[in-house]
């Protein structure tokens, strides 16, 4: 019955405009309400803090890379060809299917900690980041990681778990056919949704917020921006030695 | 009596909507019947001449013949008929020709349309008549009949109803098959239903005969047919009792549907799963009255019920898109779990793909089946059943792009091309341009008669070629044996199982009888020659022969041994000695003379007589001025009167033996039988010298307006000066598939069951790897391959990097599973946590405000 109704709605529909949603809600975004850049004599600052380790960019890297890779090869297919994914598609989405499982597995055990919501959160979320206008030019409580990254931390990390279970769950000589059906669709709808919001972070990692994407790359932020982003984190990295 | 049968005819008609679909009774209706002939006249067991039984009278009294004539068993004449996905072609397989040429009238893509070969309805019928159910084109009226035809004689072949269901254990399909080779058409249905017995040949009658002339008694030969029903199974009112069903037992479908791999033991053959599970055939390939036989294939009917008989229909209740209701698990089919296979292969696969047909191997393999090589034909016919060579499994996409498995046969076949048009010619025209070239049995045959000598008792001649020896079985059969020592293109005798030479010439002794040399002695002819020396005692010690620096003794086991000359022997030529305790005695030459005379006597040596006779008799075969000739020590001889041979010139090309016989053409020699003809008699298929030779006969013919061509094992093979030219690329040459979905094998032996990935994603696995050969009744392809991922339409790179992804498989499964845990856990955790820690700030929350 659920297989029927599933198999009724057009994915290829859902997924293309999830995905052009999301993107269009970000150009709707960067067009109203703009990137949080900082003031000109803010963004010359010199003195810099480490926010990332090397270990962490390059599990950060893997997850990332792994993660684009299946998630255009699976979309090619879903909303390219209008199928399952297969050739050489497959090809390429199996082997980059264990380097996500791990990565992710990793990115998990890194950053749960970090993870962890704490009071000063709810301000943040109240005025959510200040992407939509309110409290844009504040600088809101945020610890290591500010409410929004560890929301979608846990988004991806649910999600993930999610899309791994549904892609190996199939593999084994345990689910009949109908169950595998239900892991299928399981594993296309999650996969969209964490797309949706890979992209929503990439957006965020980049554009919006200018800056944050070398932190990435170089694992170093200048201090007005951690003062800015991570206010909390920053008197930590400030007020404990060796942090730097 | 007539007037009860227009009752029961007319009782019939009233009821003709029952009689044509059943009421709903489940009820087996009783056949108990007259008989009627083509002309409507009851049978009588009683007259001794009547005329066989008539179906389209008979059956046609109450079920309409021509409603039934529709079917899809009786309609591929008629070009309006849905031709339905690619089935089994008719093949027209001759040996003789290297033909295997797939035939059809459906109009599917690399099959032959009758008509395109010139194939009359006569024509079709004469050949393909034995697995015919009768009807089709054996009852196609034409506007321009086939003047060869001899309907009027053979009468027509009517839809045999009782060749399917007639449950009655003396239906009996070889006996059909027997009636169709005599031609007799109007009596096959009688003698295969087993109502009496049918006798005569009606292809040997005079085409002016007609059923009311009865037999011809001046000609014992040419016997007509005629049927003597058995009384006994004539009831008083001369009515039978016809176990007619419409539940058809799978046996009767057997005799034309049935597939034997080759080399297989028949106890090695398990049954179709679902005939072993209790299922007939048409449980699930039904008809109505219209015999519109459902053919199990998902898009062949927009009716879910139908459609519902297809593998997926019953097993999953699935029906295809042009919809519909459908009920799944007809007949009680399990639901197929497919536990550990991605569900991608049930959409890029068949079903048949994993379930049926025979396991695949390395290499494909050989298939017969019953309507292509004659199977199922009891008796004592000797039918030739390898041709055609047909290929199984091949997997390749069906019109839906799904892959499954196929018979597939490779076209082999003359042609007559003229630019990109390609027409096939019927194996009997080449076989009457190509002649004797395509009979290299024959033409030894004929040598063999001439020499055989008519006055030994027990012996034969024989032909000595490629370790084999050749003796005439008929005037164009050879038979054959292993024999290593019998040399290379020799005439000889076999006599009790030993090889002897036509002649003792080759002894080495000249013709006038002077016991001289002629040539150096072969060491078997040394060999006699010491046995009797031994023999007649005339040695003490070991009789020995003394030539060139060797001594050939003959030891006291009864052997020859060759070893060097004694010391000072060594320029002893032509010695005959007795060697005792290493000292050399000669024997006395005179003796010696009487000895090797007793020989010379015994095997019946070369004397001008003898030779003058052998080749007397071969002059006749020598054709036009050539005559026989005998090369013998470096001499020519032929024939010159009454018992007598003379020398003529040496020819300029000497040949390679001592001895052989020749035909004498001019001043020039050739064998007896060509060179190609040797090669040719021992293939079982067409030899190369044989393609060619035939290619340039048809090109010189007037059936080839254009290039003669050859096509086989993938190939278009033109003349290129003295050479074949292959072309691997032409339409005509690909080969012909069909899909094929029985038998089903257990869910257990399905591939890729109990999660067997292997089966095909391993390095190497037949699915995707197993070589193709294109079979071909000629030489001409051998070694050539085409690799089943070819014809599935993948490339080999991506095949390596499926099985490189399916190796990772366990890394990604179980890492996957740990890395899921392990996130899981911490998901887990960090929940219980982060609800440990609401909890607290509401229960901090509620004491403030309770303070």
């Amino acid at each position: 019955m659920i297989i029927e109704l599933l198999e009724k709605i057009p994915f290829r529909l859902v997924a293309s405009v999830g995905i052009a949603g999301t993107c269009a809600a970000i150009m709707f975004h960067y067009v109203v309400f703009g990137p949080h850049r900082l003031a000109p004599d803010e963004a010359k600052a010199r003195k810099s803090f480490r926010r990332l380790g090397f270990g962490e960019r390059l599990i950060h890297a893997c997850a990332l890379l792994s993660c684009v890779t299946l998630a255009v090869t699976g979309l090619i297919a879903a909303i390219g060809f209008g199928s399952r994914i297969h050739g050489w598609l497959w090809i390429i989405h199996a082997f980059a299917a264990p380097v996500f499982c791990f990565a992710l597995l990793a990115v998990v055990a890194m950053w749960a900690r970090d993870g962890r919501f704490a009071g000063y959160d709810w301000k943040w979320m109240l005025y959510m980041g200040g992407y939509v206008g309110i409290g844009k030019h504040k600088a809101l409580p945020a610890g290591r990681f500010n409410a929004g990254q560890k929301m979608y931390f846990w988004m991806i990390a649910g999600l993930g778990l999610l899309v791994v279970f549904s892609g190996i769950g199939r593999m084994f000589p345990v689910f009949s056919d109908e169950i595998q059906q239900y892991l299928y669709y399981l594993h296309r709808y999650a996969t969209l949704l964490a797309t949706m919001v890979v992209i929503g972070h990439a957006y965020l990692g980049t554009l919006a917020n200018p800056g944050t994407f070398q932190a990435a790359l170089t694992g170093r932020v200048s201090e007005p921006w951690a003062r800015r982003h991570h206010p909390v984190w920053w008197e930590e990295c400030v007020n404990k030695p060796g942090k730097k | 009596m007539r007037s009860v049968s227009v009752l029961l005819a007319l009782a019939c008609a009233l009821g003709g909507l029952a009689v044509a679909e059943g009421d709903g009774s489940r009820t087996r209706p009783v056949h108990i019947i007259p008989l009627y002939d083509e002309n409507g006249e009851k049978i009588s067991p009683l007259d001794k001449d009547g005329m066989p039984f008539s179906v389209r009278t008979t059956c046609g009294e109450c079920h309409d013949y021509e409603t039934i004539a529709l079917g899809h068993h009786f309609n591929s004449h008629d070009p309006h008929a849905v031709a339905g996905r690619p089935a089994q072609p008719w093949v027209l397989a001759d040996k003789k020709t290297g033909t295997q040429l797939p035939i059809s009238s459906r109009g599917w893509k690399g099959v032959w349309h009758p008509q395109d070969l010139g194939m009359s309805p006569w024509e079709f019928t004469k050949i393909f008549g034995r697995n015919l159910p009768g009807g089709d084109w054996a009852e196609v009226e034409e506007d321009a009949p086939d003047p060869e035809s001899r309907w009027n004689v053979s009468g027509r072949l009517e839809i045999n109803c009782l060749g399917c269901h007639n449950a009655s254990p003396a239906e009996n399909h070889s006996e059909w098959v027997i009636q169709t080779a005599r031609e007799n058409f109007r009596w096959a249905a009688t003698a295969s239903a087993g109502l009496g017995l049918v006798g005569g040949v009606a292809s040997r009658v005079e085409e002016t005969w007609d059923p009311i002339d009865g037999p011809d008694l001046d000609n014992a030969w040419a016997t007509p047919p005629s049927v003597d029903y058995t009384e006994s199974l004539f009831d008083a009112k001369d009515r039978v009792c016809l176990d007619v069903r419409s539940d058809i037992p799978a046996n009767r479908c057997y005799a034309c549907h049935s597939n034997a791999i080759m080399g297989e033991a028949l106890e090695h053959i398990d049954e179709d799963v679902h005939v072993a599970a209790g299922l007939t055939c048409t449980d699930c390939h039904r008809n109505g009255l219209d015999h519109r036989i459902v053919r199990g294939s998902e898009t062949s009917s927009g009716d879910p019920e139908v459609t519902t008989l297809s593998c997926r229909g019953c097993h999953y209740g699935e029906v295809s898109a042009t919809g519909g209701t459908a009920r799944g698990g007809r007949l009680g089919a399990p639901r197929p779990e497919h536990k550990g296979v991605p569900e991608t292969h049930l959409d890029s696969l068949t079903c048949t793909a994993c379930h049926s047909g025979p396991w695949p191997e390395a290499k494909p393999h050989m298939v017969r089946t019953a309507r292509a090589n004659r199977l199922g034909v009891h008796g004592k016919a000797d039918w030739y059943t390898e041709l055609p060579y047909i290929s199984t499994p091949v997997f390749m996409p069906n019109a839906q792009d799904e892959l499954g498995p196929h018979n597939m046969l490779w076209p082999a076949y003359w042609a007559n091309v003229e630019g990109d048009a390609v027409k096939p010619l019927m194996p009997k025209d080449v076989a009457r341009v190509a002649g004797e070239i395509l009979a290299p049995q024959a033409q030894v045959a004929r040598v063999l008669a001439a020499l055989t000598p008519r006055d030994v008792p027990g012996a034969v001649a024989a032909y000595a070629y490629g370790g084999r020896v050749y003796e005439m079985l008929t005037a164009e059969v050879l038979k054959s044996e292993v024999l290593e020592s019998s040399g290379n293109g020799v005439w000889g005798i076999m006599q009790k199982g030993e090889w002897k030479p036509l002649v003792l010439d080759s002894l080495g002794w000249t013709l006038d009888g002077i016991l001289k040399p002629a040539a150096p002695l072969a060491e078997v002819q040394i060999a006699k020659v010491l046995e009797q020396i031994d023999y007649d005692s005339l040695s003490e010690g070991d009789p020995v022969y003394l030539n060139g620096g060797k001594a050939y003794r003959w030891t006291n086991d009864g052997a020859m041994v060759v070893e060097d000359a004694p010391a000072g022997q060594a320029e002893a030529a032509n010695v005959w000695a007795d060697l005792v305790e290493g000292e050399v005695k000669p024997i006395d030459a005179e003796v010696m003379s009487g000895e090797v005379q007793s020989v010379i006597d015994f095997e019946q040596p070369a004397s001008q007589e003898a030779i003058a006779k052998v080749l007397a008799a071969l002059d006749p075969l020598c054709g036009g001025e050539a005559v026989a000739a005998y090369w013998s020590g470096g001499k020519l001889y032929r024939v010159a009167g009454e018992g007598a041979i003379e020398e003529v010139p040496a020819p300029s090309a000497k040949p390679e033996t001592e001895v052989a016989w020749l035909v004498l053409d001019g001043e020039a020699v050739r064998p007896l039988v060509p060179e190609y003809v040797s090669e040719a008699i021992g293939a079982t298929s067409l030899t190369e010298a044989q393609v060619k030779l035939v290619l340039a006969a048809l090109g010189s013919s007037d059936l080839v307006t254009g290039e003669a061509a050859y096509i086989a094992g993938g190939c278009l093979y033109r003349l290129q000066g003295d050479d074949l030219a292959a072309d691997a690329t032409h339409d005509a040459a690909k080969p012909y598939a069909w899909p094929i979905a029985h038998d089903v094998r257990p869910a257990a032996q399905a591939l890729g069951a109990q999660g067997r990935c292997d089966d095909c994603h391993a390095d190497g696995a037949p699915f995707f790897y197993a070589e193709v050969e294109p079979q071909s009744p000629a030489a001409l392809s051998a070694g050539r391959t085409v690799a089943m991922w070819d014809f599935e339409g993948y490339d080999s790179g991506l095949l390596k990097g499926w099985e490189r992804s399916v190796q990772l498989r366990p890394i990604t499964v179980y890492g996957g599973l740990v890395a899921a845990g392990l996130v899981a856990i911490a998901l887990i955790r960090y929940g219980f946590m982060a609800l440990e820690s609401i909890l607290r700030a509401l229960v901090i929350k509620g004491g403030k405000a309770q303070a």
